[in-house]
């Protein structure tokens, strides 16, 4: 229920999430995520067609941010406005410094 | 039981073989049981028997990986390596000294002769497994006992044109050739291989087990001197099943005794939680200013969520939910100490919002294995109804007001705590009047699916709670608890479910 396409551009990855991102769902992106990390300075999360946050998946997002904290850092973008709500709820915007 | 589809398929593909199998040799047991000599029908039995205490351990070993995940690997070879030996035992009786079926014959015979280095092989194999032996000498041997079965079975394969252990004659009749004996040389050397293995590794091996292997390395010597003492009576594989039947009691029986011991921790771990958080209702019989009522479920033995409530001084409630983002007891650890903190804290005498802060910070200092929790806090001063919350990240509150119904209370929070240090928690005040109703939860109630993947959400909970809007905090759990059941279809909540309810009556209410 959740699909992860992924785009590497030199040492840039953009990953585009669509589906939920849930309990069931987050072990799958945090295992991409391992995987993909090396040898990246600039992670970039397209959330276009990402429909559903809950605190599983919003775990997974915090480690990211936490692998990725002194290079390029993570980016999440475009960020529909039911996740954006998520994200305000959480005070999860606060912590990333985005802004819907 | 069977989650993973492909286990089911193979699953019922073996069990189609075996039974077709069971059935088959009783099927030509009862048909030809005239003409058979009184010996061949007690091995036919004894194979019949055999097969079947097969089968059953095989559905043994089944439900016992699904409910303990133990490694039946070998085991199952093992069995497997014994259930053909008694198949093709049962066939070649059967089919001995019938001309048209010669072939079938010296098939089921060189199978069948294949199936006792096969299945030494297999018993060493798993006792290296159960002994976990990983040395370099171990490993070795390892390949050595599987390379001389290979050459064993080739050897065997050679014998069908060269007939050193057995021919069968055009009469189709089987007859044992004069090194028929050293057919059972390769066999014999691994099992006393394995004796010499378990004597040096006796230290990973209890009384029980120990005993049970030396039951399967004698037992074939004891059957072999009644195999000579009369000819023609061939018990040993039925034998060696009822030996697999006595090893696999003994190891689950042991695997049994930790389970028990693993449970009891985590039964003792449950109640101590539950103890945690307070239970009885009321909680303060003579305070008549408030009712309140909570609950939590947890979604194994020990939950992440919590709830409490307590009194801070005479005039002064303190309120607190919170949901730390796993399950289990990694969660139940970090839930008591964020539990111990905020208590500590706001007991103290700090504001909502200066206790989160302290206790992010807290929090911070030891290795959260990057589990958050989000938390909401209220204190109430019961005199006035006037009331300080702030919120880490945590559910939005729903509240009644006087006569109006439950409502959601939207804004933008705080962040969760133990993720970043150094964030200032915002606090917001508010006033209960007489009759307002405040009800918080965590995340397991508005995320609980149904069978169609549809969440519960805040529409229906918020609906649930205006069934009854009038009634007592236990009736308002109640209503909700019900209706999140009925919605999933299930009272076995997937996530923690939590949930506290506070009705303010006013101050000096006689």
């Amino acid at each position: 229920m959740l699909e992860i396409k992924k785009e590497k551009e030199g040492m840039k990855l953009v990953m585009y999430l669509s589906g939920r991102l849930d309990t069931i769902t987050a072990p799958q992106l945090q295992d991409e995520l391992t995987e993909a990390m090396d040898g990246i300075s600039e992670l970039v999360m397209d959330l276009k067609d990402l429909e559903y946050v809950s605190s599983a998946g919003l775990r997974v997002l915090l480690f990211a941010q936490k692998e990725m904290m002194g290079l390029g850092g993570l980016q999440l973008i475009n960020v529909t406005p039911p996740v954006m709500e998520v994200f305000d709820i959480t005070g999860f915007s606060e912590l990333l410094g985005i802004n819907g | 039981m069977l989650q993973n589809r492909k286990v089911r398929i193979k699953v019922a593909i073996t069990s189609l073989i075996y039974i077709s199998m069971i059935v088959l040799s009783l099927y030509y047991l009862l048909l030809n049981a005239e003409r058979l000599k009184p010996l061949y029908l007690v091995n036919l039995t004894a194979d019949f028997f055999g097969m079947l205490t097969g089968y059953v351990l095989f559905v043994s070993c089944l439900i016992d990986v699904q409910r303990t995940g133990t490694d039946y690997r070998w085991y199952f070879y093992l069995l497997n390596a014994v259930f053909f030996g008694l198949f093709t035992d049962s066939v070649a009786w059967l089919v001995d000294g019938n001309a048209s079926l010669r072939w079938l014959n010296i098939a089921d015979n060189t199978l069948y002769y294949m199936c006792m280095p096969s299945a030494a092989c297999f018993f060493w194999l798993y006792c290296s497994q159960l002994m976990k032996l990983d040395e370099e000498f171990h490993r070795r041997m390892n390949g050595v006992v599987q390379l001389g079965l290979m050459l064993w079975l080739s050897l065997i394969l050679l014998n069908i044109p060269a007939g050193f252990y057995f021919t069968v004659s055009d009469a189709g009749v089987y007859s044992r050739s004069a090194h028929c004996w050293m057919h059972q040389l390769y066999g014999y050397a691994v099992l006393l291989l394995s004796l010499y293995m378990m004597y040096r590794q006796r230290r990973f091996l209890d009384r029980y087990r120990r005993i049970a292997f030396l039951v399967y390395i004698i037992s074939p010597v004891l059957v072999g001197i009644l195999n000579v003492l009369f000819y023609g009576f061939s018990i040993n594989y039925a034998v060696e099943m009822l030996v697999l039947l006595l090893m696999y009691c003994v190891v689950n029986v042991f695997q049994g005794r930790r389970k028990v011991v693993s449970d009891r921790d985590l039964a003792l771990a449950s109640a101590i939680q539950e103890r945690t958080l307070p239970r009885e209702f009321p909680p303060f019989p003579d305070r008549k200013e408030f009712d309140i009522f909570a609950s939590m479920t947890p979604a194994r033995e020990v939950g992440g969520d919590f709830y409490d409530f307590f009194l801070i001084d005479e005039d002064h409630l303190a309120m607190v939910i919170a949901d730390v983002s796993d399950k289990g007891v990694p969660a139940c650890l970090f839930m008591m100490i964020s539990k111990v903190l905020i208590k500590t804290y706001l007991t103290q005498g700090e504001s909502p919002g200066r206790t989160l802060e302290l206790v992010n910070k807290r929090l911070l200092e030891g290795d959260s294995a990057g589990m958050f929790v989000t938390v909401w806090l209220a204190v109430l001063e019961l005199s006035t109804g006037k009331g300080v919350s702030a919120n880490a990240g945590h559910e939005h509150p729903i509240l009644k007001r006087k006569g109006e119904d439950f409502e959601m209370i939207r804004y933008r929070h705080s962040p969760m705590m133990s993720v970043k240090d150094g964030i200032e928690y915002k606090e917001r005040e508010f006033q209960l009047d007489p009759g307002d109703c405040v009800f918080v939860y965590t995340d397991g109630i508005t995320e609980s699916v149904n069978g169609n993947m549809e969440a519960f959400g805040d529409e229906r909970l918020v609906q649930s709670l205006n069934e009854e809007e009038s009634a007592s905090p236990r009736l308002l759990i109640r209503n909700v608890t019900e209706k999140l059941h009925s919605f999933t279809g299930t009272d076995e909540p997937f996530d923690d479910v939590t949930m506290l309810c506070l009705r303010y009556n006013g101050c000096c209410t006689s």
